[in-house]
């Protein structure tokens, strides 16, 4: 029992914090994409985003609560250390939040539009920076971060953040084109190809980098379970991604390219974190280490813990109601 | 230096909870209105329900928005700025927050998006329903976060092993001693504030002979609701206080500048206005009511309240901000039982009909001015409860100082201006955009929703 629970919320955290990546991952591509497009083009994206930004975003809202719950010390460590991305994630979804309400009240269409996108992108930075942050071998001693306000950023951080917008943009894309038709639709399985491309090859140049820099990376990794987990999954997201290039040039194929988009996602995903297991920040924190008391973690499982499947449930049913394909201003008659 | 990093902290803290705290104010209370008007419209069938669901609808979803965005810092600030209190009560803080995020704010969103976009795509049940679950997600919300913050005012559940907090009993520590008045205190207080909000606008409406049957209509819903919530909310106060009294000894000595304790079988006076003087352990100059303090603290006349001097001066809260912000929040409550009352007044002298309500123009002008009450009194009372917990973060067991996240001062400064412009920002956008939702007025022409039900191909 008294590693099973630690590990139990750790999964739970995973699939809360990858329902947020993917879900809302797609909704901030999309506004970065939508930086690039013209104004009706930007209207159907908004569109495509359509009312469930909110529960989308939920997740993170979700996620983070329960790094809070269980794995305090993670959580006070992790968002001090990398304050200033925490800081760009955070402005970044103001940006995002208040812009899409704003825009529907404004006659400046255009101006709230691109401050949708650049809080959109703001926060991707965040994410990025904080995601390439967790592997800048950050000082911890005791419990506490005893380094600087810009030990986050480096070429192997910068990297990282521009994979992650690569990344995102992709899933928007991907979005787009189950949510688009005709020419739009076209437009945006360019826009698919070229984002996994990015994304897949910073991947790659991550990996590389990590292996040649980081001795404890490439020491766990020689190692089981990692030594057949790690090329395992390396090896579904080069499927995966070869899945993705087949049919986002197929005209028939409108929900493959999402499904696959997914499948490179969650493939990077689980080999990051399957990589690092078992540790919470790598590599001075372990998920034993940052878990709180096994009572909290019980009280929590009964609060929340069962609460999330029946989350997962009422979400899919409002992802439901609004399936389908949008055309232009479908949205525009609530104002 | 750790003196100077812990103020802006603090004052980052303040800023942005400030800030957030008017938004669930609304949201709670539009929220629970949309339920009245949508069970009103189905019902009676009368369209007119559905325009007011509609119309305030709009104002929700923009007050609920900026409530979101708000919020969001607010959970990771936590992280970001006290991680040292973090890793100390997460295993109870985090939890009841995690309940929030789960149980109540998931909810909220979800739902949202079918009330909002969805009444053409769902049947009248499920959207009723969707209705219902947002404001019980709101509701929820402001029960689980008021469960976080009550902890720590009244730490139940816990105990010291080796300095660090250990929580013995997870049932009492959620369901503190201070939990039932602050959840019930906060939550009457939203739909106060809320009461005011719409009876301003109503206000505004009538005073320009605009939609007068429409407003009317809203705003004396809003009487009726304020008959019961303006008495019920001073009277929630009062339990407030004698939970504080209690329990926090300190803060009500503070809020109350009140220094000395009265000698047994005598009473303790009430300080009206005072300028009091911290250093000196005392007040400059003051005017009191005798025997009040007793009356209103222990409900004797003889009855004794201590005073801030008998606790060592580190911990003491600062006075002056607590004893201000009791003061006005207590005299906008009477003030908001004022005009419920009037506005009964005038109901019943039949001031409010459709051809003459416009006339009464002073009466409507205290209304229309009236709506910021409730948001003051609000952040008052917040003023009242979090100031006057200092030195602690959590009462009694550990300071603010020793809950500071190792951020240096200037980051932190540079993240607390960046809040500032924002917020201000904002908040001038938001008065800006409802002024342009309040001059288009409501809808009262589009076509009555559809309710369709699902069907395989969704969509419109």
């Amino acid at each position: 029992m008294g590693a099973f629970l630690p590990l139990l919320w750790y999964f739970l955290l995973v699939v809360t914090m990858t329902l947020f990546i993917t879900l809302d991952g797609a909704d901030l591509g999309i506004g970065v994409l939508s930086l690039n497009a013209g104004e009706s083009r930007r209207s159907t994206m908004l569109v495509a985003i359509g009312p469930l930004w909110y529960a989308n975003e939920t997740w993170l809202v979700v996620g983070g609560a329960t790094l809070f719950g269980a794995f305090p010390l993670a959580y006070g460590v992790i968002l001090s250390s990398l304050y200033i991305p925490a800081m760009m994630l955070l402005f970044g979804l103001v940006f995002r939040a208040v812009s899409i309400e704003f825009r529907g009240h404004s006659e400046h269409k255009r101006l709230w539009g691109i401050a949708f996108g650049i809080g959109c992108l703001l926060a991707i930075a965040g994410q990025g920076f904080i995601f390439g942050g967790l592997f800048s071998n950050l000082k911890i001693e005791g419990g506490s971060f005893v380094g600087g306000p810009w030990d986050w950023l480096n070429l192997g951080s910068v990297i990282i953040a521009m994979g992650v917008l690569a990344a995102y943009a992709m899933m928007g894309a991907a979005h787009l084109v189950r949510k688009t038709e005709g020419a739009v639709q076209i437009q945006n399985r360019r826009l698919l190809l070229g984002s996994a491309s990015i994304a897949l090859a910073s991947f790659v140049a991550v990996i590389a980098m990590m292996l040649l820099a980081y001795t404890p990376l490439s020491l766990i990794w020689s190692r089981p379970p990692q030594v057949y987990f790690v090329p395992l999954f390396l090896l579904v997201v080069l499927f995966a991604f070869i899945m993705l290039l087949i049919s986002s040039r197929d005209e028939k194929s409108d929900r493959a390219p999402y499904i696959w988009a997914i499948v490179v996602f969650l493939g990077i995903a689980a080999a990051t974190i399957g990589g690092i297991f078992p540790y919470f920040i790598p590599f001075s924190l372990s998920i034993a280490q940052a878990a709180s008391p096994q009572a909290s973690l019980v009280f929590m499982l009964f609060g929340a813990g069962i609460i999330l499947p029946i989350i997962i449930v009422y979400n899919m049913y409002v992802h439901g109601v609004f399936a389908g394909k949008v055309y232009g201003d479908e949205a525009e008659d609530q104002y | 230096m750790e003196y100077a990093a812990v103020d802006v902290a603090r004052a980052q803290f303040a800023v942005t909870t400030i800030f957030h705290m008017l938004w669930p104010l609304l949201s709670i209370g539009l929220s629970l209105l949309m339920v009245v008007m949508e069970v009103l419209w189905l019902r009676t069938g009368d369209e007119m329900y559905y325009r007011q669901v509609r119309f305030w609808s709009i104002l929700f979803i923009l007050t609920f928005g900026i409530g979101v965005a708000s919020g969001v810092p607010l959970e990771f600030q936590f992280g970001t700025n006290w991680s040292r209190f973090s890793a100390a009560t997460g295993n109870i803080v985090g939890n009841l927050l995690a309940f929030e995020a789960s149980m109540s704010f998931a909810l909220e969103a979800a739902f949202l998006a079918v009330f909002i976009f969805g009444w053409n795509r769902v049947s009248r049940r499920m959207h009723l329903f969707s209705n219902i679950m947002v404001a019980f997600g709101a509701s929820l919300s402001a029960f689980w976060i008021m469960a976080a913050n009550s902890w720590m005012q009244t730490p139940a559940g816990v105990s010291l092993e080796g300095g660090k907090i250990a929580i013995t009993n997870y049932l009492q520590a959620t369901f503190n001693p201070d939990l039932p008045i602050a959840f019930t205190h906060i939550w009457v207080a939203s739909i106060e504030t809320t009461l005011f909000f719409v009876g301003g606008i109503c206000a505004w409406y009538i005073l320009r002979n605009r939609n007068v049957g429409f407003f009317l209509k809203a705003f004396k819903i809003m009487v009726i609701i304020g008959i019961v919530v303006a008495p019920l909310q001073i009277f929630l106060g009062d339990a407030s206080g004698l939970t504080v009294i209690k329990h926090q000894p300190a803060k009500a000595a503070a809020m109350e500048a009140h220094w000395v304790t009265n000698p047994p079988d005598t009473s303790a006076s009430w300080v009206l206005v005072a300028q009091p003087d911290q250093k000196a352990q005392d007040n400059s100059w003051e005017v009191k009511i005798p025997y009040m303090l007793s009356i209103v603290s222990t409900h004797s006349v003889k009855g004794q309240v201590i005073g801030l001097k008998d606790f060592p001066v580190n911990d003491q809260p600062p006075v002056a901000p607590p004893f201000y912000a009791f003061r006005i929040m207590v005299l906008l409550g009477f003030v908001m039982l004022f005009l419920v009352l009037w506005a009964l007044w005038q109901w019943y002298r039949k001031k409010l009909r459709v051809e003459s309500a416009p006339k009464h123009r002073i009466f409507w002008n205290f209304w229309l001015y009236a709506i910021p009450a409730g948001f003051l009194a609000t952040e008052c009372g917040w003023i009242v409860r979090e100031v006057g917990r200092q030195p602690w973060l959590v009462y009694g067991i550990l300071r603010t100082t020793e809950g500071v996240s190792p951020v240096s001062t200037a980051t932190a400064a540079t993240s607390l201006s960046l809040f500032i412009v924002i917020y201000v920002l904002l908040l001038g956008l938001f008065i800006y955009f409802t002024r342009r939702i309040l001059e288009k007025g409501p809808d009262l022409t589009s076509p009555l929703p559809t309710y369709r039900k699902l069907d395989s191909t969704g969509g419109n």
